[in-house]
């Protein structure tokens, strides 16, 4: 993807084409006299767009009109915006920028100065397209790493106790599923973004891993424990951290840091009813409590938390009543809304 | 650029070298664009917005008289569009600087065919 254009929107035909031939040398032009027809022109070229230069004042749609559709269609983050308009007061400059131009220039302009400006915006947002190009090839990375965790891991505990890869996926799928919701439909319950998002379904996949250090036999007999034998079998949370703490090397890892909390906390329950430290409500950290809920499910449903497979309603009713100990009222709520969700995924990674 | 045609110019308060800098010295879009803004009537929908109590289209015409004059280095006349700009946002409508605005408006466009008969 080149970005080698130049989009000029004024409604008079002289600033365009002075403008015009400013760049002409180095870019492809093309112009608006309105903004309607800078909209349209967004749309069709939108991804071979280096700069907009806008004008405020414009007959059919203003400068603004572009401005708030370039940031509502995401096209603002990847193109920047210089406004170039006939007004120089400091309250038109500053709302302009406000709005989010990345520059604003005055009428008349001074050629070298607008050629500069212009370059050193497209400079700076090509960086910025760079860089958002490189976390994307990361993220798909880490996605990768995230299948090669899963795999290696539950090849080792399938060993051990029968745990299968595709419940490891679906618990990851679940944790997704829950977050992206919550982030959608409840942004100011939590901080959640993007990145966040997938730091939390990538430490999913480790929850468990604490059971390693558990003998196989407990694993597999759960209903039927001493107070003893429990005690053993609940310490794969505190396990499980401490295992992941010591592979820390020196330098902080945020990530690290949500896959500890999720092996730690993930059977604390809102009411204060789970394990290791029973604690209550959000001291709980939220990438426990969504594990710990993906995990649920998955039990009640493979049957290994009662030893009776629950259909997806019973499933969702239980944790809906918090009949293994309750979850938080934002979770239970999403729950039931997004639920069947859940009954998407795991009729998905069945084979 | 003849001198002819440069004097011309100059006596519509054009400032020809500032022009043309802006033009990329570019001399055949920057003759054009001022011979099209000599062609066109600026007045006539200034006044009827004036007149018919439009104010909201008369500042608008006014602002972007301002834009261009300026733009085309047309100095005097973006003075005083800068000015009337000015006043005009601030709801005072000067009457004989409006009159005078007109006038130079008149002066620069005459200045552009004149130079346009002399070859520009």
């Amino acid at each position: 993807m080149t970005n080698d254009t130049i989009l000029i929107v004024d409604d008079e035909i002289y600033n365009r084409e002075i403008l015009a031939a400013n760049f002409e040398q180095d870019y492809k032009v093309l112009q608006a006299a309105d903004g309607a027809q800078a909209i349209r022109l967004l749309q069709e070229h939108g991804d071979k767009l280096a700069v907009v230069l806008l004008d405020l004042n414009m007959p059919v749609k203003g400068g603004y009109e572009v401005l708030n559709f370039m940031k509502f269609m995401k096209y603002k983050t990847l193109i920047p915006v210089i406004i170039i308009s006939a007004s120089k007061d400091e309250q038109t400059e500053a709302k302009g920028l406000e709005e989010g131009a990345d520059d604003f220039i005055s009428k008349p302009f001074v050629g070298a100065i607008v050629r500069q400006r212009v370059k050193n915006a497209i400079e700076l947002y090509a960086y910025k397209r760079s860089l958002k190009n490189m976390i994307a090839k990361e993220t798909a990375r880490f996605k990768e790493l995230s299948q090669f965790i899963i795999d290696v891991q539950t090849m080792v505990m399938q060993a051990r106790s029968g745990a299968s890869r595709l419940s490891s996926m679906r618990i990851r799928e679940y944790t997704r599923a829950v977050l992206e919701f919550v982030s959608e439909y409840s942004p100011d319950s939590y901080d959640l973004g993007p990145d966040m998002i997938e730091q939390i379904v990538l430490g999913s996949v480790l929850h468990d891993v604490g059971q390693i250090a558990v003998p196989p036999e407990l694993l597999t007999r759960e209903s039927m424990l001493s107070p003893e034998e429990r005690a053993v079998l609940e310490s794969h949370t505190v396990r499980g951290a401490q295992l992941l703490e010591s592979l820390r090397g020196t330098e902080s890892s945020e990530y690290i840091d949500t896959a500890v909390r999720i092996c730690r906390h993930h059977h604390e329950r809102w009411d204060g009813s789970g394990y290791p430290d029973h604690l209550v409500g959000d001291a709980i950290p939220l990438a426990a409590q969504v594990v710990g809920l993906a995990d649920t499910y998955e039990s009640l449903r493979q049957g290994t938390l009662t030893g009776r497979r629950f259909t997806h309603e019973e499933a969702l009713d239980a944790i809906e009543i918090g009949e293994f100990g309750a979850f938080s009222p934002v979770l239970t709520e999403s729950c039931k809304m997004m639920g069947d969700r859940f009954d998407e995924i795991y009729q998905e990674y069945r084979q | 650029m003849t001198d002819e045609i440069r004097q011309a110019l100059s006596d519509g308060h054009i400032d020809v070298a500032g022009g043309l800098t802006r033009c990329m010295d570019n001399e055949q879009l920057y003759l054009r664009l001022l011979k099209m803004f000599a062609a066109e009537d600026h007045a006539g929908p200034l006044r009827a917005a004036i007149e018919n109590g439009n104010l909201e289209a008369a500042e608008r015409k006014m602002h972007s008289l301002k834009g261009t004059s300026g733009n085309l280095s047309i100095m005097e006349l973006y003075n005083q569009a800068q000015k009337l700009d000015q006043m005009m946002k601030e709801n005072i409508w000067p009457a004989e600087e409006l009159d005078a605005f007109f006038e130079e408006l008149e002066l620069v466009q005459n200045a552009v065919r004149t130079a346009e008969m002399r070859g520009a």
